[in-house]
């Protein structure tokens, strides 16, 4: 367990706000501009299909030294060589996928302080923490939890804390003075035009990315 | 000397394949429904759960696997290869949307069992080629465990896929002990039944009346 990560802008993907483009080009073009970390979680996908989309980002990833996360299915994980499995509170444990293979690191979304300490005690490398602020896509689930709950979770955890939900360059730098190590995010790379643009914002924002 | 171990497993692949279901019923947990048709000697129980995570997943699973322990009654996952490495069950079986059976395979090694969904005797076909250890057709009769878009597949399909396979075949879908006895004189090697014993008043008995057409 460790107090750092060796990225600070995670990219979670959502292949619908890609299209037209396929999101492995999207993909491919973050990471050619500097993206180290992605996260495939298109969770509508079946086994087959997301072992599918998997290798073609397990590829690009790979062409560009980037680490590949799978959201929840360590079976994808492993049958494509990535670099971690992203769990939700209710997927498996972070114990239990390192006990399948200790090489494999493990994110970890939380919505609590409570199951952030879960989390830390399992074994999860780093949390991803939010929706910090309000976001479209996470509307449903109820108001953004906000700053003050960032700093707390992340104050208290003995792993790095992502924040994610909503989160501008500008609102960054608010989480990083919270305590959050880096930010993760949707739309700002999958919907935008000009990705090299929002990558380097990024990379402006958080010093490295 | 060497073992040929293939009798063993068309041994076990043999007779009633329980589906637990504790979607349409919850007077018994899957835990419960499995060690029922273990008493009555199912050789094999599927768990399948799309509605909980992985947690709640690998905690049933484990607590089935504990039960089946040294019984002679396999546990075969549905759709996850993850959650039976994670829960030692003994196999997983994979529709045609799931991971690939190439993939699975490698995962979980030729020990364990993996069984493929097909609705065609071609899809019938390539789960076998592709390595699978047995395939489950269906479905063939109609079924109120899962809707389906297209029509029974009936029992002449099934014959023909029974003849065309040297790996057992599962026969899924709408059965029930009136109409097994065709079921299993199709070919079938095994009847995968869901809701016939789960919604059974007493489960166990049920399971013993199907495991006696055998």
């Amino acid at each position: 367990m460790s107090n750092s990560l060796d990225f600070r802008y995670y990219l979670i993907t959502d292949r619908r706000q890609c299209r037209p483009r396929p999101l492995p080009d999207v993909v491919a073009a973050a990471c050619r501009q500097g993206i180290k970390a992605v996260q495939l979680r298109e969770k509508d996908l079946g086994g087959r299909a997301l072992f599918a989309m998997a290798e073609q980002l397990r590829e690009v990833t790979a062409r560009w030294n980037a680490k590949l996360f799978i959201n929840d299915r360590v079976d994808v994980a492993l049958g494509v060589g990535a670099d971690g499995v992203h769990c939700r509170e209710t997927s498996m444990s972070s114990r239990d996928v390192k006990q399948l293979e200790p090489s494999l690191s493990v994110g970890v979304s939380v919505h609590s302080l409570q199951s952030a300490r879960r989390a830390e005690r399992e074994g999860a490398d780093f949390l991803l923490f939010g929706p910090v602020f309000y976001t479209a896509s996470k509307a449903k689930y109820g108001a953004p939890q906000g700053l003050a709950a960032l700093k707390d979770i992340a104050g208290a955890a003995g792993i790095p804390t992502l924040a994610v939900g909503g989160i501008t360059p500008k609102r960054a730098v608010e989480c990083r003075t919270a305590g959050a190590w880096g930010v993760g995010g949707i739309s700002s790379v999958m919907a935008t035009d000009s990705i090299p643009h929002a990558v380097d914002q990024w990379k402006l924002t958080l010093d490295s990315l | 000397m060497e073992i040929d171990f293939g009798f063993i497993m068309s041994n076990r692949l043999s007779g009633v394949y329980l589906i637990t279901d504790t979607s349409r019923q919850q007077r018994f947990s899957h835990r419960e429904l499995a060690e029922q048709a273990q008493r009555a000697g199912v050789p094999v129980v599927q768990y399948r759960n799309k509605e909980t995570g992985g947690r709640r997943a690998l905690a049933d699973i484990r607590g089935i696997a504990d039960s089946l322990a040294g019984t002679g009654t396999s546990l075969i996952v549905n759709d996850r290869a993850d959650y039976v490495l994670a829960g030692k069950a003994d196999g997983v079986h994979l529709g045609q949307d799931d991971l690939p059976i190439k993939t699975a395979r490698s995962l979980l090694g030729e020990a364990r069992i993996i069984g493929g969904s097909s609705s065609t005797v071609e899809e019938a076909r390539l789960v076998e080629q592709q390595g699978a250890d047995y395939v489950a057709l269906g479905h063939i009769f109609e079924s109120q465990t899962k809707k389906k878009d297209y029509p029974p597949r009936g029992l002449e399909m099934l014959r023909e896929v029974c003849s065309a396979l040297s790996i057992p075949v599962v026969a899924i879908g709408g059965i029930t002990l009136d109409n097994a006895p065709e079921v299993i004189g199709a070919g079938a090697d095994m009847i995968a039944v869901s809701s016939a014993i789960c919604m059974a008043r007493d489960p166990y008995q049920k399971a013993r009346a199907f495991m006696g057409l055998f």
